[in-house]
């Protein structure tokens, strides 16, 4: 534990608080600030626009609907396959698991190019197929309102999933033996105990899926776009391209008074969740034999996931290298390296946008890093003033969705030199993703015992020896990880990029989607084909440092 | 020579005060041990010693130096000390080698490197480690890794050790091996020690001096052996061994004895109490009472209720007329429950209650 501080500390305490007050806690001043405020006269000039807009209730509308479906979707779909996963004898159970979060790692647009290269009216492989079979036209429009909820259940799902997986993996099992011994068959068992239970969790990871669903702008601006079907965010993204501020603060306004209470209620479920089921033994409940019916069930979860998750991931490589999208792709001579070359070596927007997000996701995973790192120290492992405003502060943005983050950082920064530039984009990316460092070096510390960083003071070390010595060396394996955890998202991010960065200079994200509308389909997935590869690299690098440097506790 | 004084040390945590206005004085190269059960406010003391907590008021005094009093705004940081610490779960870096553990302090201190070397080689020669200077703690026993932190402690030589519970995370015959070899260390190195413990046991076979604390008050300090005989209260004489308080009908302070007389009309001569008050209690050890089937000059008829073999010796449970107390015997036959027995008080002392 720091006690008096010393002129470095408070050095160091000062420049948190200003760089948190900059990217943070400034521009989210300023959303609200602008909402209400115009031309230094309160006006509430956005919620006015609120009640005055006639397109405004279809869109909340819109947004809404496709909330619930999906929401219900992805606890019909996460509740079944997690306790099939974690309490039956199903086999082939990590194969099922990796498949069935495998979703989750990738960035929503690339799902979304993923659904549009199998399911798109003319280029998508199913209409194709359906075509050389001899029909007309085409069988399935991922350009639907169906299509919309099948994309987004089929990535946001995994929240109910997992969050379910963990509530039943972690219950102590003796509860449901002693209902079993006071003489309850197993089926009163699993009504009464077991989904009581796991209530809780999946009521947090149905909020989280619901969340995901409202603040989620590559799906809808992808599919939902050409489908006409307008959500909330993809409205702010239009209101923003036109230059309506004022209109796109007040559907700012109505994103967040539906998203915001959402998760505080999953935090206060979360933090119950706690204390309730969760116990310190490693006690493995008994597994429900599925006897005869094992296989059977094996192969339906099977032939549903590999539609949900490989399909859409395989077509999209199979269209970054046709060389023409609309050529036969069940001819092997129709494929090449084309596009690929042209996003690397020739396109030059491409190799620009290449270049910008790779220096942009490598600073800003270096600033979050370290940044992240002497957040996580401050707030666990000193009592300096203010810890608890700085913690919020640095998870506040986490909790915004991008698009209206990015509409803070507008109207933070527009009378400054860094609006319209790359500068502007990598600060929103700090503030976006500060959260992932920040929890990935809270997680390392909590591990580590504070004695070890008394030990080194009493043996004569300063603080800030002793932060380098000690504390540096024992979190390496949370600092590493969460430079990868920040590193992957913000290569490929779209929403806050398409947004915020300045036209001629597109990141990775926007220049993707600038290549989607303008219908350049082979360079689109040619990009999306090495995002795809960067975050398998990423998952990958990830799962070696986890294994290798994991802090060996004493 | 008094190398560490405490003079009304306060340490609050919110409205809640750990340390209650504590003062005691060790002197160099004595072994002082803060004993009482957890939560009595032993471990801020110590931490507040170290420097790892900050006093709310009083003084704190190392050999020459005032390193904490918050009236005069004064307070060293741990690192300032040039103190020796001892963790309750050792601190051994877990990143480091056992001979990089050991020569941080000295690596701190900037010493040059085969200076280095040549004093890892003798504190781990001390504390019998030769050879293991190239492990890391995962691949060390507890034993072992206490005794890299002990290494890490003692290799600047410095004119304070201190320990925090160092023992109790060790099973219980490592415990009492390493009780003799700090002890042994202690002695050879000639260093001050303050230890904390709550094992009554432990502070007994070590110490010079014992502080027994409780409720974040020193009860009184004392050498082990007026402590357990001479306790200052019923709560000391509890806590340190086993104790039977008997009630009694009367007192009569003669010169330096008490006669007492019992419940039960039986007159017993006592210590007199360390300090004076207006109620006492009359301690007796069961190991100072002897148990007989004879009748003995001066001895308490009684009944055995309970008799629970103990393999060394025998505890007895025997009712004297209204009062069952705890007799402990080493040797002799075992009696059963319903023997008529007679009971010889060897000792008994007056405490204020």
């Amino acid at each position: 534990m720091i006690l008096r501080y010393t002129f470095s500390e408070y050095a160091l305490w000062i420049l948190t608080l200003v760089v948190l007050a900059v990217t943070v806690a400034y521009p989210i001043a300023m959303l609200f600030y602008s909402s209400i405020v115009e031309d230094h006269t309160i006006t509430f000039a956005a919620f006015q626009r609120m009640i005055k807009d006639p397109f405004l209730p279809k869109v909340t509308l819109n947004t809404l609907q496709l909330a619930v479906v999906v929401t219900f979707l992805s606890i019909a779909i996460g509740v079944p396959l997690a306790w099939l996963v974690v309490r039956t004898d199903l086999p082939a159970k990590n194969l099922i698991k990796v498949l069935a979060t495998l979703p989750f790692i990738f960035p929503p647009y690339l799902l979304a190019m993923g659904w549009i290269s199998l399911a798109d009216p003319s280029i998508g492989i199913i209409n194709r197929v359906y075509r050389i079979l001899g029909g007309h036209g085409f069988i399935v429009n991922i350009y639907s309102f169906w299509g919309l909820v099948t994309v987004m259940a089929s990535r946001f799902y995994v929240y109910v999933f997992l969050t379910t997986a963990s509530a039943l993996e972690q219950m102590d099992p003796s509860l449901e033996e002693a209902a079993r011994m006071c003489g309850a068959p197993l089926s009163r068992v699993a009504r009464e105990i077991t989904i009581p239970l796991i209530t809780p969790s999946i009521v947090a990871g149905a909020l989280l899926a619901f969340v995901a669903t409202v603040s989620n702008f590559g799906i809808p601006a992808l599919i939902g776009l050409p489908a006409h079907y307008a959500v909330l965010t993809t409205v702010i993204y239009s209101d923003i391209n036109m230059y309506d501020l004022e209109g796109a603060a007040a559907y700012s306004m109505l994103l967040l008074a539906i998203s915001l209470p959402l998760l505080v209620v999953e935090r206060f479920i979360a933090r119950g969740r706690r204390y309730t089921t969760v116990t310190g033994r490693a006690t493995r409940p008994t597994l429900m034999k599925l006897g005869s019916s094992r296989y059977p069930i094996l192969a339906l979860v099977i032939a549903f996931l590999m539609p949900a998750t490989l399909f859409p991931l395989s077509t999209l490589v199979m269209m970054a290298f046709l060389k023409e999208c609309y050529l036969n792709p069940f001819v092997i001579s129709n494929y090449s390296f084309k596009n690929l070359y042209d996003v690397l070596f020739v396109n030059p927007d491409t190799q620009t946008a290449i270049q910008d997000s790779l220096i942009l996701a490598t600073s800003s995973a270096t600033a979050i890093a370290m940044f992240g790192a002497l957040v996580a120290y401050i707030v666990l492992r000193t009592r300096m003033a203010g810890r608890t405003l700085i913690n919020v502060l640095a998870s506040a943005p986490f909790a915004l969705p991008g698009s209206v983050l990015a509409l803070a950082m507008i109207f933070a920064f527009i009378k400054t030199p860094l609006f319209n530039t790359l500068a502007l984009v990598f600060v929103a990316y700090f503030s976006r993703y500060l959260s992932y460092g920040v929890r990935t070096c809270v997680g390392s510390l909590l591990q580590i015992d504070p004695t070890l960083e008394e030990a080194a003071r009493t043996s004569g070390a300063p603080w800030i020896r002793t932060f380098s010595d000690i504390v540096i060396p024992l979190i390496k394996a949370g600092i590493v990880s969460s430079w990868i955890l920040v590193f992957m998202p913000t290569l490929s991010e779209l929403t806050v990029s398409v947004i915020l960065a300045p036209p001629t200079r597109p990141t990775i994200g926007k220049a993707v989607y600038n290549l989607m509308e303008s219908g350049q389909f082979g360079w689109a997935y040619a990009l999306g084909f090495l995002v795809l590869l960067v975050v398998i690299a990423g998952q990958i690098a990830i799962n070696i440092v986890s294994r290798r440097l994991g802090v060996k506790t004493v | 020579m008094v190398e560490v004084i405490v003079r009304d040390l306060l340490k609050k945590f919110g409205s809640v005060v750990a340390v209650d206005r504590v003062s005691f004085n060790v002197k160099h190269g004595e072994f002082l041990t803060l004993l009482g059960p957890s939560g009595c406010g032993k471990t801020t003391t110590l931490r507040c010693i170290a420097g790892l907590e900050i006093p709310d008021d009083g003084e704190i005094r190392i050999g020459e130096k005032i390193v904490s009093a918050p009236r005069k705004g004064i307070f060293v940081p741990p690192e300032k000390r040039n103190i020796g610490m001892v963790f309750q779960n050792y601190a051994v870096w877990p990143h480091m080698t056992v001979f990089d553990n050991i020569a941080y302090p000295l690596k701190i201190r900037r010493l040059p490197k085969d200076e280095i070397r040549r004093r890892v080689k003798r504190v781990l020669e001390l504390v019998h480690l030769e050879g293991l200077e190239n492990r890391y703690p995962h691949q060390l026993s507890g034993g072992q890794q206490q005794r890299v932190a002990l290494a890490r402690a003692l290799v600047m030589e410095p004119e304070v050790l201190l320990l925090d519970e160092p023992l109790s995370n060790l099973d219980a015959k490592l415990r009492e091996e390493m009780r003799f070899e700090i002890k042994e260390i202690q002695r050879r190195v000639g260093i001050t020690v303050i230890y904390v413990t709550h094992d009554q046991a432990e502070a007994m076979a070590m110490s010079d001096k014992i502080a027994v604390m409780n409720k974040g008050r020193i009860l009184q300090i004392g050498t082990p052996t007026e402590i357990y005989r001479k306790p200052a209260n019923a709560f000391v004489a509890e806590f340190i061994g086993l104790a039977n308080f008997l009630e009694y009908k009367s007192l009569r302070f003669e010169n330096n004895r008490v006669s007492v007389e019992l419940k039960n009309g039986v007159l017993l001569l006592c210590s007199p109490p360390v300090k004076s008050s207006d109620k006492y209690v009359v301690v007796v050890r069961p190991s100072d009472i002897e148990i007989s089937k004879e009748p003995l000059p001066g001895s308490i008829p009684g009944t055995i209720v309970k008799a629970t073999f103990l393999g060394g010796s025998v505890d007895y449970r025997v009712d004297i007329g209204g009062q069952v107390i705890r007799v402990e015997s080493k040797g002799g036959e075992l009696m059963s429950p319903g023997s008529r027995v007679y009971l010889v008080i060897r000792y008994c002392v007056l405490a204020p209650l």
